[in-house]
């Protein structure tokens, strides 16, 4: 089995953003072109969030999820204000493979049980902030990052276990945006209690940053390092398109690394990827 | 004449609990005749008909039976057209399976479907087995035709695989962690995979683009 390689596309109001922290937004272009560009260069799965959703309470991407499957023959996974079986049911028809749920799965378990046996395990994921507070202790965040639950990391992941979900995508707060690389400590950890695979996401900055994490992991979520690669790519005409100061900017992020590089780097440092 | 598969005329049964837009897409990718099949109808003018599934033996079965479809699969199959089942789609052609003890196969095929052993070789195995694995064909498969260069890995979402009793209709097999089975079946026109070609990238399109040659370089 093969370890993965995730694009994540963070989106608001339909167009691809980067977040740095949970916090600042920047526009970077239109989601479909990435997703479709990814998938001609090998990307093994594509994952949509929401960003804005859990602020309104339901998922808005129709019709980004619609003009993006058409093009992409890779797993196609969204997330981002999903709260019941009606919404699932709809993301699934408009041709994503799978889900994550997060907040709704903190407020209301059964919701996990009950979409797992309706759709299948692998059809469900979850997805978790978990923010650092001592000794190896993690808190559960939801509505994205900006609510506290008291809900222990570890213990969720155990309940996750015996809800049924397919997997889990774990984002460790203070290293998400960051680009310094991965939480090690907690992955390390998680890999040890844990028999569904596990998505490591956020903090992902070089090469190098991957190689570590993938001991740990069976597959990595990866945004900026594949965003700022790629966008000089597509021309954009700035204007038309919501806050792109940030894009008409001569930004330093720039580091072009093609997913065959991150795939012929890991190949080379042992790490088994497609 | 490759062009002609533009022509063939796919039917996709929709199976229900699960997505078809991406084989519907991937099918589109090659053919102007693609319909999907909701109802009772006669399959007997289709070129290719595909049956796809995600999810739950039981619920798949539950599903084509509420269309009142099974019929007519088993006519179009009975005239050895060229047909493509997927994941579920290949585990119900089989009699039964432990994800529902309480349903019954299409039973085209001797064999049971069994969930993924608990360990193999002494370690815990994932289950769900998610994620993309090499598959390894018993006979030469041309995998190219969009691109030359080409690996033979494919997408997998699945607990269950399935037993054929004739080993003979065995097309190939994939190691899940040191766990050996059987991840495709191919009988005359009849080819079965476990994984997911319309989630198998550019490997994935290959695979349907040649199915679709195959099928048109026998009908001449």
């Amino acid at each position: 089995m093969y370890k993965r390689l995730i694009a994540r596309l963070d989106i608001k109001n339909n167009y691809l953003v980067k977040g740095i922290n949970f916090e600042g937004l920047r526009v970077l272009g239109l989601p479909y072109d990435f997703s479709k560009k990814y998938f001609e260069e090998g990307i093994d799965e594509i994952h949509y969030q929401d960003v804005v959703a859990s602020l309104y309470g339901r998922n808005l991407l129709d019709d980004t999820i619609k003009k993006t499957v058409k093009n992409i023959f890779v797993t196609f996974g969204v997330s981002g204000g999903i709260r019941s079986i009606n919404d699932i049911d709809k993301i699934l028809r408009l041709g994503a493979d799978k889900i994550s749920l997060n907040t709704a799965a903190v407020k209301n378990p059964d919701l996990v049980s009950n979409s797992v046996k309706k759709f299948g395990s692998s059809t469900i994921c979850i997805n978790i902030d978990a923010i650092y507070r001592n000794k190896n202790e993690y808190e559960v965040l939801i509505e994205s990052g900006r609510e506290k639950t008291n809900l222990n990391l570890y213990k969720w992941i155990e309940k996750i276990q015996k809800l049924g979900a397919g997997e889990i995508c774990l984002t460790s707060i203070n290293f998400e945006g960051k680009q310094n690389g991965f939480d090690i400590e907690l992955y390390r950890h998680v890999k040890d209690i844990t028999d569904i695979p596990i998505i490591a996401h956020g903090g992902c900055g070089n090469l190098n940053h991957l190689l570590e994490v993938y001991e740990y992991v069976d597959a990595v979520s990866v945004a900026s390092i594949l965003h700022y690669s790629y966008l000089s790519k597509f021309n954009y005409k700035m204007g038309n398109m919501g806050n792109l100061s940030f894009l008409n900017l001569k930004h330093d992020k720039k580091k072009n690394i093609s997913i065959r590089d991150i795939k012929e780097y890991l190949k080379k440092n042992k790490v088994n990827v497609r | 004449m490759l062009d002609n598969i533009s022509e063939l005329k796919i039917g996709i049964v929709n199976t229900g609990a699960c997505n078809i837009k991406s084989i519907t897409y991937a099918m589109k990718h090659f053919s102007k005749n693609v319909q999907i099949i909701e109802k009772k109808q006669s399959l007997r003018n289709l070129d290719i008909l595909v049956v796809p599934g995600i999810g739950n033996f039981g619920q798949v079965m539950k599903n084509l039976n509420n269309i009142e479809i099974i019929d007519n699969i088993k006519e179009y199959l009975s005239l050895k057209k060229y047909t493509l089942f997927i994941c579920v789609g290949l585990q119900i052609l089989f009699e039964n399976s432990e994800e529902d003890l309480s349903s019954k196969g299409l039973s085209i095929f001797k064999g049971t479907v069994k969930k993924f052993p608990q360990f193999s070789n002494g370690s815990k195995l994932k289950i769900p087995a998610i994620g993309w694995n090499s598959v390894t064909f018993k006979n030469k498969v041309k995998l190219d035709s969009i691109e030359k260069k080409i690996d033979n890995n494919f997408y997998f979402t699945h607990s269950y695989y399935v037993e054929p009793e004739e080993k003979k209709i065995i097309h190939s097999e994939t190691n899940y962690f040191g766990f050996k089975y059987c991840s495709s079946i191919k009988f005359e026109n009849l080819l079965a995979t476990q994984f997911h070609p319309e989630k198998s990238g550019i490997t994935g399109l290959n695979l349907l683009k040649n199915f679709l040659i195959e099928s048109l370089n026998n009908e001449k």
